[in-house]
Formats: structure tokens, sequence, C-alpha cells
């Protein structure tokens, strides 16, 4: 069944697309991986958050705007699919059908090897590099996010949990884990302050702040969820005592606090929710006014609000535009600033185990994709006509998976992709995806299972 | 049990074209001529001896096997220069060849540098640059190169320069006494007539005729040409009781076919005419051949 001579003929006639197309891919995937700046999106979800479009662009872009949703759009998207195809479908015209349309073919099999030990030795050679093509492109992808994002294992701890668990000697960890050990530690928290370069108040509120975050990730990951929902609706922590107790812990809370408590905060959210939207409404106008005065761009200024904070003359003007009092535009100022440092934070969110299905979707993706290159090129004798089916219906499929997302009326052109099959929005939301990958790795063998014997069975003009 | 045995041999490509009922059979140490022009077939048929085209009706086997469903125990015995040259990716001559022999499973160098030799190739040149000759060397040296007892070839001879066809006719000799079955085709009568022991004819897909070339060689009808210094001699000889195949009055000249029998007698007829020259014309393949489609024009078809 296996020709080495003939394995190694494919490598020698073929890995030269296959190095470029490997390197190229690997190099656009590291590249997004590595340029990829996690508080910039951060820095867009907040400038949306107060505009109709948040609710409905939230929930996409958390889940396109993290790193991985970037991947979706760019290597696992169109353009490393084009790349991927470029090489499957001429490799796999290369294989056969151009070697029976030059006649080389001739040599191979005047040789006492069988035909089919020649058609699933070149058909191993193509699955094989399509393997190795993506265990490379994902291990090095994977590194990269590792390397530059510590993402995948071990934790990149800010240097307010570092100094503050050399205080408090404890694991970074455990202190990363548990916030509130800096909060109720004096000397934790000033190191805590210091190393974060901002004073007790900010860093009071960014505590506060930081634990909440992690203690809706905590339920939500219970819930699975998305931390985003919870955040919106924190009752759905109520639904589940083992959130609840997830999302205690990290608030150093008993869970029967912790419910007290979210009764408490979701009450009050409750009845001041129109009197939040009117008090950032009014502290954007005292950010402009002082913008003014300060010779600054609100931008600037709302990236850098300590200046505000530290100017007496700025704060007074801006309460002035603001009608806020100033102890309220203080605390007004704080709690942004603390949210300022928070989007700092921002991790690079990257599900490994997703990323994994990924690369497999991809790859099993290309394998039925080879699968129908691989069969037009044992059907024809002519190149041209190999390619015709070869590469035209892969890159047909390619098109109409483009042409339905353009818009609603289009929508229905999807299902006669086969990349629909691959459907990177369900293994980010974790819907199900299982059964369509199933079934592009049966389409892939069937379409092989044919070409090898279409192969054996057909007249050869040698 | 001859060692290639085409029984009945049909593949219809339809409009005429193709091969029809094909029966041929060659013996072992025979050395086999298969003439005919572009698309009478000859390909077609080789093809089905290499077991790359599946029959429409009919067989073929050689050493028993069946071309078709034993096709890669056969090519154990075979050794095939294909009609067309294109070489698989290989950087030299040389790499292409121990490819080859790799893939084959049996090497004997020194069989190879023989042939190498024979045929003046210089193997480590680049495969894509070689002139057309030099592939085709190349291609024969792959074909022979392990020793095969059988030799399948398309044309072989295409490509090659009359020098370097001379030595391949010299190859083709040592092979055949080293007792090596040959079947190949070639449009050319001549180069045929030197190295098969029987050649047959295709046309439009079907064999007109098999002729044994030593019978063409040792035919004993044979066509002399006469050419009279005098009109006189010339119309006094059309009354002697010879067979006149042409004449020519304009020259004096006739043709006159005699059997070996009779030899003696028209060289004492001829005692008494003036001569300007006397010659025999040589009775060749080609000319069996026409002399064939000539008389049969309709068992062609």
């Amino acid at each position: 069944m296996f020709s080495r001579p003939i394995f190694w003929q494919s490598v020698r006639s073929h890995y030269v697309l296959w190095v470029i197309c490997t390197v190229v891919l690997t190099a656009m995937l590291s590249l997004i991986a590595a340029f990829h700046d996690p508080s910039a999106l951060s820095s867009f979800m907040e400038l949306i958050e107060d505009t109709p479009m948040a609710e409905e662009a939230g929930e996409q872009l958390d889940i396109l705007g993290t790193l991985l949703g970037i991947l979706t759009q760019t290597i696992f998207g169109f353009s490393g699919m084009m790349i991927a195809m470029v090489y499957v479908v001429v490799t796999a015209n290369g294989l056969v059908a151009s070697e029976i349309d030059r006649g080389s073919m001739a040599y191979t099999l005047s040789t006492p090897i069988k035909r089919t030990t020649v058609v699933f030795t070149k058909a191993l050679y193509l699955v094989v590099s399509i393997v190795l093509m993506f265990v490379i492109i994902g291990g090095v992808g994977a590194l990269t996010v590792q390397l530059k994002h510590h993402a995948i294992w071990g934790a990149n701890y800010t240097d307010d949990v570092k100094a503050a668990a050399a205080v408090l000697d404890l694991d970074e960890a455990a202190v990363a884990d548990s916030l509130f050990l800096i909060r109720d530690d004096p000397d934790a928290f000033a190191v805590g302050a210091a190393a974060r370069q901002v004073d007790g108040d900010v860093y009071s509120a960014y505590l506060a702040q930081a634990m909440q975050r992690d203690a809706y990730a905590a339920a939500a990951e219970i819930l699975s969820v998305n931390a985003a929902e919870v955040r919106r609706d924190p009752s759905l922590i109520q639904t589940d005592s083992a959130a609840a107790a997830a999302a205690a812990a990290v608030m150093g809370m008993t869970p029967e606090a912790y419910t007290v408590y979210l009764d408490q905060m979701i009450s009050q959210s409750e009845a001041s929710a129109g009197q939040q939207a009117a008090a950032e409404g009014a502290l954007a106008e005292g950010l402009a006014a002082a913008a003014e005065y300060l010779g600054m761009t609100k931008t600037a200024l709302a990236a850098d609000l300590g200046i505000l904070r530290d100017n007496p003359i700025a704060m007074a003007r801006a309460a002035e535009a603001s009608g806020l009092d100033l102890l309220t535009l203080n605390y007004a100022v704080t709690q942004a600033m603390a949210a300022n440092e928070i989007s700092a934070d921002v991790q690079v969110g990257f599900d490994a185990f997703d990323y994994l299905m990924m690369n497999l979707g991809f790859l099993l993706l290309m394998f039925a994709v080879s699968g129908i290159s691989f069969l037009a090129s044992c059907i024809f004798s002519l190149s041209k006509f190999s390619l015709a089916l070869g590469a035209g219906l892969p890159f047909a499929f390619l098109i109409l998976n483009l042409l339905s997302t353009v818009n609603e009326t289009l929508e229905p052109l999807r299902y006669f992709s086969l990349m629909t099959l691959f459907d990177t929005e369900s293994i980010m939301r974790g819907d199900t995806y299982a059964p369509q990958f199933v079934a592009l790795g049966v389409i892939g063998m069937i379409l092989y299972v044919l070409a090898i014997r279409v192969f054996k069975r057909r007249d050869l003009p040698l | 049990m001859s060692l290639i045995e085409i029984h009945g041999l049909t593949k219809d490509y339809g409009r005429g074209r193709g091969i029809f009922d094909i029966h041929l059979e060659v013996e072992e140490g025979e050395s086999f001529g298969f003439v005919g022009t572009n698309g009478a077939g000859k390909t077609t048929t080789i093809r089905h001896l290499m077991g790359f085209l599946d029959p429409h009706e009919g067989s073929c086997k050689i050493r028993g096997l069946d071309c078709w469903h034993q096709a890669a125990e056969v090519k154990k015995h075979v050794g095939y220069v294909p009609g067309e040259i294109a070489f698989p990716d290989a950087s030299s001559g040389f790499a292409f060849l121990d490819r080859q022999a790799t893939m084959t499973g049996r090497t004997n160098r020194r069989y190879r540098d023989y042939i190498l030799d024979k045929l003046q190739l210089d193997a480590s040149a680049n495969l894509k640059r070689m002139s057309k000759g030099m592939k085709q060397k190349t291609a024969i040296v792959a074909a022979f190169m392990h020793d095969p007892p059988i030799l399948i070839m398309d044309e072989p001879s295409t490509g090659l320069d009359p020098l370097m066809r001379a030595s391949f006719v010299d190859l083709l000799e040592e092979e055949r006494s080293r007792g090596k079955t040959i079947f190949m085709s070639s449009h050319m009568f001549d180069e045929l007539e030197t190295t098969c022991d029987r050649v047959a004819m295709i046309k439009d897909g079907a064999i007109v005729d098999v002729a044994s070339t030593a019978a063409i060689r040792h035919h004993e009808d044979k066509t002399y040409k006469i050419e009279f210094l005098a009109g006189e001699d010339y119309r006094r000889f059309l009354s002697e009781p010879f067979q006149v195949s042409e004449r020519r009055d304009s020259t004096n000249q006739v043709f006159v076919n005699v059997h070996d029998d009779e030899i003696d007698l028209l060289v004492r007829r001829l005692t008494g005419y003036r001569i300007k020259f006397f010659t025999e014309i040589k009775y060749s393949l080609e000319q069996y051949f026409n002399n064939i489609y000539k008389r049969e024009p309709a068992d062609v078809q």
C-alpha cells in the first residue's frame, strides 16, 4: 500500500509550495498574535459603551474583538483559507492529473508498483503534508501567544500583585485570585498602589472594580456563559449556588454575605439606572470643559484623568460645566481612573481549547477540500479539467461563503458552501460544532476512497 | 503458449477510432515490429500491454498474466519506453535513473553503465535541458538497465540521429542474441526490417498483415529493371516470354518480374541484346505492405 520512493518523490516535487504556504500562514498568525493589543479593544468598548450600539455590537465584539476572534477573520477566515487552498489545490493536481497529462506517470507505472500503492502513497503525502502544515502553524501560533501574552499557561501578573505578594509573602497566583488580601493589608496596599503608580483612593476603587470583574468571571465560568452577560445581569449569579460561592470566594465574603451584597447592588443599580446615565453624561460635559481649559483634547484627558484631579481650577471648571458638586465629581473621576486601570489590565483573552478546535476544524476543512481536488486529479487526464473541478469547486465554495456574509438575502448561499461546516463562531460561542467536524472528516474520507478507486480502474493515456 | 498473446483486443473510442479485434502472438526470444501510420492504433495496443488501458473486449497476456488485472506482476518482466518523453521531476539523468532503479527494485549498475556507454549518454546532465535525443536515450536506458526479459517500446528511435539510431539497432541486436523478447512500434519500415523477425502492420485499428522479414529478404520473386541501348532491342525484348510489370517507351526501360528459377533463362536471353544497365529492385517490407494495401483496400477498413 505504501511506497517510500513515491512518497519522497512527492515530497521533492511539492515541498517548495508547501514551505511557502506554511511560512506565510505561520508568519501571518504569529504577527497578528504578537501585535495584538487587548487594551485597544477595551478602550473601544468603553467608547461605545453608552451608545445604542453597545447592546448590539457588544456581544459581537466580545467574540470578534478577542485575539481568537481576530484570527477567525484572518487565518481561520477568507485569507487563511485562500492561502491554504492554493497549496491543497495545486498539489492535488500536481500529484496525479498533471503527471498523467505530461506523461511522466508512465515511468512510475512501468515499474512493478501497483496502481493502488501509487495513488494511496500520493494521497497519504497530501494528507500528511496538510496535517504537518497545521501542526506547524498552530504550534508556532500558540507559542507566540504564550511568549507574548502568557495566555495559554502560567499567568502574567500585574506589577501591584507581584509587589503585594512579596510583602504578604504569598504566592502571586493566590494573591491575584484574592485581591481582598491586598485591600485588607495596609503594607500590601501601599506597595500595590505604588507599583501601579496611583494614589490610595484610585487604588482602592481599582481593587473593588477588579474584584467585581473577577467575581463575575468566576461565576460566568460556572454558569458557562460569557462574563459580559453576567456583567449586564448580575442576578444570573443568584440562579446557581455554586456560581455565587465562586464569586463570593473572589470577593473574600461568605456566600450568604455575598448574596446579600449582590441583592443590594442589584436593587441599587435598578433604582439609580437613570441617575447613573445622567451622571455619566454630566461627567462627559465636565470633561469637555476641563479639557478646553487645559488645552488638551477630550480623549487625551480621558486617558490621563490624574491631570484633571490634581488641578483644582480644572476640577472647578468641570464641576461648573457638569453641574455636579466637587465631591461627587471627585468620586466619579476616581472611579473613572480606576476603570482606566482595569482596562489597562485586560489580559489577552485566549481560550486554548477553542484555538485547538479552530486549528482542527481548519485542518478538517482542508482535508475535505483536498479530497475534492484529489478526486478531480484522479478522474481527469488533463490538468486543465482537473483544475477546473479540483480548484474551481473549492474556490466557488469560498466565494459563496464570503457572499453569504454580505447581507441577509445572500445568506442562504452558505448552505451551498463546504466552508459552512467550519463555523468559527460556533466554536467561540461554545455552540455545537462536533457534528460538522465529523461531517468534514467523513466527506474527506469518502472523497479519498473514491479517488483511489477511480484511479485504480481508469484508463491511462501513458 | 506464446510469451505475448493478444486476443480479440478491442478498444472502441467511437467514430471509428480505436483498435478492433487485434490478434497477435509473440514467441519468447522473438523480435516483433509494429508498423502503421500515426493514429493507426500502435500506441493504444502497447498501452494495453502495459496495463494502462482496460480492453473493451478481448485480452492481452504476457507470460500468461493478464495485462490489466495483473499489471503490477507483468511489469516485473517488462522494460518500457513510452511514446512520449516526459520525465518526472529529477535533478539529473542519474537522479532519474536511480529513482527508476529504486522503484523497479532491481539494480544492475554495471549493465546500466554499459548501456550508457553504448548510447554515449552523459546522464549527469540536467533532465530538463536535455535535447530530444538525449531524453530518448535516457528513456531507453531506463527501460533496459534492469535487464528485463521483455522490452516493449513505442517508437523508441524517434529523436535519435542516424548514427545513434545505428548504435541503438546494434544494442537491439545484442539484446536479441541474449534471448530477449522485443515488441516495438515504428512508423519506419526499414528500421523494423533490420531489427525484427516479424512485423505486423496496423491500419485504422486493425491488423492488415503480419510479415516475416526473413521471408521478405529471401523473397523468390524478384523484379529487375533493364534499360536497352536501342529502341529496336527494347521493342524486340517485349516479345520475350517474361512478365513485364512496367514499360517505359521513352527511355527504353522495362521492369520484369522473374522467379529465382527463371533467372538463368533471363540472363541467357539478354545476351542477345545491347544493354545499358541491369539492376535488381530490392524487395522491401514497405513494398510488401504497399502491395497488400493496393490489393485489399476493402479488408483494411
